[in-house]
């Protein structure tokens, strides 16, 4: 049987600011994941470590973390890609809770600035709405909130400014790109969502578990959206002139 | 989380900030310049020099437009600024205590890039004209050269980083929620797709279209000294 | 620990226990009616046991086979539920269940849609018509999604991360409940008015199964010991495909999807055995007669090379599949390296659902504690001995919404009872008395036995004899569960939930071996091997009850079919 050695970061800020790295053999068997390791080691040698985990499926994006350096699922990281030795730290864009674990309250407070779902008024239910208006959308709702974008975000991770995150911008971009729904959500993108600070260098598309395109489809998009509200007088006249259907 | 609401709008931190692949790059760009603008080529046996189609005067706004474009802009924030190197948290080479303000401040200009974007689309059809001309140069003849089919390659090329471009895609059907809404919806949800799939490779066609001009460039400049690396394919009367 | 246990109180209309599917829905109910609502999850929010559900909604929108109605759907549901099933909720979900998706569709949620702009509506096992209500192979995620959005913005407060020790009884009344947050490592109290459990299934205390780390029956104990009673514990639905290897994804579901969409089963001969098993309806039969024919395949020595059978999709070509099974792709690329548009699939049963659950009111969905409501997987009665795929979703949907309506309207007309200090501080001393230094026995080692053993004696097939076994084991486990401890604190200690949930395990656990054993007939998804067929003797439902001491057993005949309802049902199926 093969063995891997498994460093994990321990901290709980609460109670200490110490920060470790704690080695553990772990023996590794086929098709095992990083989150495996975690759970052999919690399961017989410490049980004290803490890591968040759901579905163990890739579905439900509780178990991010960095491993290796590298923002990941650990339950869709094998460990005979991770190699002999796996380094697992928390994401680091966030406060640490304990171990693994990070407080990721203040995406959920930003997730509660965004206006909800509105229908356009004319909308009856039940909604004819035909497939080819709903493909763009739908590639945002395979976000499964795992925050591994945000983590690697630079704009959050090392500058802490106001910007809401690719995760919300993903979300944003759902609901504008809704064929029923009637807000524009991305003039708030532009001033309270600092949509500016982002500078497009695509870390957040690379980390995507689910493959979203997220620069290019959810924030880029957007951006354009703000540049015809912003940045763009001549086409703003143009779009006036055409309201008023001379 | 600390709010950085207050800096101003026109600060731009990132551009103090010693560099020497920013300013390499900047000596280099003004090098080219010179030679562009100093030593201009005239067209060489019906082979007009992309640089100056139709005028070397556009060169600044095409340069605009390549400067604004999304696949460059994230090139440059990456390895001229290191905002951040690379996506690896052992080589991001991003620190916190790095003044930052992305696009809000002197980037925001970046914002144009749809102006610069029309200039572009104004002058690809000039590129397949100048192919045009090298074809028929010969008067009474079609010719088919290897200088020809370069100079296809290069507005295919031009083309492909123009039709890809992030900008464009929002304009032609980026921006519309209800297709089955509009004139010929099937057709347009298929451009919009096709875009999108052109997109995916936008970086590819920036870098790759930027060498081919210039390659083509030095080929058109190294006719002209003489080298011999031309070859006609065939040449008929027409 | 300190000396004197430190909590804070918090008050609410209605407290709600899980934030899955029908907790979300029933907190978007409770704030329409104006109360006010905490939901506690025991994971973030966004991240219940809902997403991972992959096939659809069930409800006879008619937008595909305009034939279907309600009735259908009725008798569909009461049929494969074998009769064990309440006739009342059965009809409720079967009527209600076209307005909750449209409903779903209002707060945004976008269905794949037919040619006409219509909710597409996909095939599966064992409905008549085409029925199911789906977005992709991720309509779970799209559901709690929109729930989670409508809720938040309604207002509803969201406690996440808190796992609940104990519902309080006061007067034959829920009052509240006893919080442990693990993020900040202290104790809640909420005082509520009406109390929802949602929390969901057990599927955990099974080794193979395709349930998520929730689903340990927490919300099963919590409701029995508060004064609810529980039924039909016996009945767990085997979903017949289940990823087989490698064996650190066993059990990881494959969609029935896969099945609707047109894959067929295959055993090692290359026979597709369920054209035997079943002729009319063949690989769309009910779950719990694919689940035992795979079995039997498998048993029969006709099996896969890691144990399974085979199931095969990818003659339907790369592009259908890509866009009607995505996640079935990128399932098997990343787990198992294998492209499920060239390759077949290995599949084996695996624990997917539990029937039974909180007995509740079909109307009201109230337990028999005044102010306790139960919806979801963790109620019973609805689905009998057998669920239909895609119920569960619109069970959520509408069971939750009623929940969320009935306990808004009790909770606005009544008040507070304060919780009991002394109860409370008892409770939290139970619950810290678990952190121990020295000598103590491991959770996991406990949790992984009694796992284990259910899935080798209380699987697929059952029999008396592995049944008591079973019992023997459980009955051991729970003399040693005494001495589980773990070291650490509070603060997001896993090894102290464990030891929680081995708890509510090994209560479920037993429970359920009990039921089992009892049940001496086949029928749904309990399947006998000493006895093989339907007896019209155990037309009655198992309920269990707990006097504060001790949990004892009474039955209770299935209610009756009224007439009007009896004539829905197909003349070839004989009641009993």
């Amino acid at each position: 049987m093969n063995e891997a050695k498994v460093s994990i970061m321990r901290s709980e800020p609460a109670v200490s600011s110490e920060v470790k790295f704690e080695e553990f053999k772990v023996p590794v068997v086929e098709g095992m994941v990083v989150l495996d390791a975690v759970h052999y080691i919690q399961n017989n040698i410490d049980t004290t470590i803490g890591v968040r985990w759901n579905c163990k499926a890739a579905r439900c994006g509780s178990c991010a973390a960095e491993i290796n350096g590298s923002p990941r699922l650990m339950c869709k990281t094998r460990m005979e890609d991770a190699g002999p030795e796996v380094q697992i730290k928390p994401m680091r864009a966030f406060p640490v809770v304990k171990d693994l674990v990070t407080d990721l309250s203040h995406g959920y407070e930003v997730a509660k600035k965004i206006p909800p779902f509105t229908p356009r008024p004319e909308m009856k239910s039940p909604y004819k709405i035909q497939q080819i208006d709903i493909t763009r959308s739908k590639e945002f709702r395979l976000c499964i909130e795992c925050f591994l974008c945000m983590d690697v975000c630079h704009v959050i991770r090392e500058h802490h400014s106001d910007y809401f995150g690719p995760k919300h911008v993903v979300k944003i971009a759902a609901l504008d790109l809704h064929p029923a729904d009637s807000v524009d959500r991305s003039e708030l993108l532009h001033n309270e969502g600092g949509l500016g600070y982002c500078d497009i260098t695509k870390c957040c598309q690379e980390v995507c578990p689910e493959g979203i395109r997220i620069t290019d489809n959810a924030i880029i998009p957007e951006k354009e959206r703000i540049v015809d509200h912003v940045y763009d007088p001549i086409g703003r006249l143009i779009r006036a002139a055409r309201r008023r259907k001379w | 989380m600390m709010s950085s609401k207050k800096q101003s709008r026109f600060a731009f931190p990132e551009l103090f900030e010693f560099n020497w692949r920013l300013w390499s790059f900047v000596l280099l760009l003004l090098m080219s310049g010179a030679v562009l603008f100093l030593n201009p080529v005239s067209p060489y046996l019906g082979y007009t020099d992309p640089f100056y189609s139709p005028t070397v005067l556009v060169i600044p706004v095409v340069a605009l437009f390549r400067i604004t474009c999304y696949a460059y802009r994230k090139d440059y924030y990456r390895h001229v600024f290191k905002h951040p190197l690379a996506c690896k948290a052992d080589i991001r080479g991003e620190k916190e205590n790095r003044p930052y303000s992305g696009e809000r401040s002197f980037f925001a200009l970046n914002n144009f890039h749809r102006y610069f974007l029309y200039v572009g689309v104004a002058l690809l059809p000039f590129f397949y004209y100048d192919f045009y001309i090298s074809l028929v140069y010969y008067s009474g003849y079609f010719t088919l050269r290897l200088g020809s089919i370069i100079l296809l390659a290069n507005a295919l090329l031009l083309t492909l980083w123009t039709v890809s471009c992030h900008a464009f895609r929002h304009l032609t059907g980026g921006h519309i929620e209800c297709y089955s809404c509009k004139v010929a919806p099937n057709f347009r949800k298929k451009f919009y797709l096709g875009q999108s799939f052109l997109n995916a490779f936008h970086e590819d066609f920036a870098f790759i279209s930027l060498a081919f001009v210039i390659a083509v460039d030095i080929y058109i400049r190294a006719l002209i000294v003489g080298l011999p690396i031309d070859y006609t394919f065939f040449k008929v009367l027409i | 620990m300190n000396s004197e246990p430190d909590f804070t109180t918090i008050k609410v209309d209605v407290l709600i226990i899980g934030a899955g599917g029908a907790g979300l829905r029933a907190a978007i109910e409770a704030r329409s009616l104006g109360a006010s609502v905490a939901i506690l999850s025991k994971s973030l929010l966004g991240k219940a046991h809902t997403v991972m559900a992959e096939g659809g909604i069930a409800a006879s929108l008619g937008n595909v086979d305009n034939k279907d109605n309600w009735k259908v759907h009725f008798a569909d549901t009461y049929v494969e539920g074998v009769f064990l099933g309440n006739y009342r909720m059965s009809e409720i979900l079967a009527k209600e269940a076209p307005d909750r998706v449209y409903e779903l569709e209002r707060y945004g949620a976008l269905f794949d849609r037919t040619p006409g702009g219509l909710i597409s509506q996909r095939a599966f096992g064992a409905h008549t018509y085409r029925r199911l209500c789906h977005v992709g192979d991720k309509t779970g995620l799209e559901l709690i999604r929109t729930v989670q959005e409508k809720s938040v913005s309604s207002g509803a407060k969201v406690y996440d991360e808190l796992v609940i020790s104990k519902i309080f009884n006061k007067n034959g009344r829920a009052i509240g409940a006893l919080a442990l947050s693990m993020r900040e490592g202290k104790f809640y109290v909420f005082s509520a008015k009406a109390v929802i459990v949602a929390t969901g299934g057990l599927g955990r205390i099974y080794k193979v199964t395709s349930n998520s780390w929730e689903s340990t029956g927490d919300g099963h104990s919590l409701a029995v010991r508060a004064g609810a009673e529980l039924m039909d514990m016996e009945m767990v639905q085997f979903h017949p495909t289940g990823m087989v290897y490698p064996p650190a994804v066993r059990g990881l579901l494959v969609t029935e999807g896969v099945r609707g969409d047109g894959g067929i089963l295959l055993n090692n001969k290359g026979e597709r055995y369920m054209l035997k098993y079943s002729p009319k309806k063949k690989e769309l039969d009910a779950r719990d007669i694919v689940a035992r024919a795979n079995y039997n395949e498998i048993i029969e020595g006709r099996g896969s090379e890691h144990g399974g059978v085979y199931l095969d999709i990818s003659y339907k070509g790369k592009k259908f599949i890509m866009e009607k099974l995505p996640s079935m792709y990128m399932q098997y690329k990343e787990f198992a390296g294998i492209d499920i548009t060239k390759e077949k699939m290995e599949v084996a049963p695996t624990t997917h659902y539990h029937m039974g659950g909180i007995r509740v009111d079909p109307d009201t969905t109230q337990t028999r504690v005044e102010g306790l409501y139960a919806a979801g997987e963790v109620a019973s009665g609805l689905h009998g001995a057998n669920r239909l795929g895609g119920n569960s979703l619109a069970d959520i949907l509408v069971f939750g919404r009623r929940a969320g309506k009935y306990a808004a309207e009790y909770a606005l007309k009544s008040t507070y009872l304060d919780v009991d200090e002394v109860e409370v501080k008892d409770e939290i001393k139970r619950v810290s008395s678990y952190l121990k230094s020295g000598e103590k026995q491991n959770p996991y080692d406990l949790i992984e036995k009694l796992r284990t053993t259910m899935s080798e004696k209380v699987g697929i097939i059952r029999e008396e004899k592995h049944l008591k076994e079973a019992l023997d084991i459980i009955r051991e486990i729970k003399s040693k569960s005494g001495t589980v401890g773990v070291p650490g604190g509070l603060r997001f200690n896993p090894g102290l939930i464990a030891c929680l949930e081995l708890d509510n395990m090994l209560l479920s656990a037993e429970l359920l071996v009990n039921s089992a054993i009892e049940r001496r007939e086949s029928r749904g998804a309990h399947a006998r091997k000493d006895y093989p067929d339907r007896s019209k003797e155990f037309m009655k439902n198992f309920i269990y009850e707990y006097d504060g001491n001790k949990i004892s057993m009474t039955t209770a005949p299935v209610p009756k079919l009224p007439a009007e309802l009896e004539e829905l049902i197909p003349k070839e199926e004989v009641i009993g």
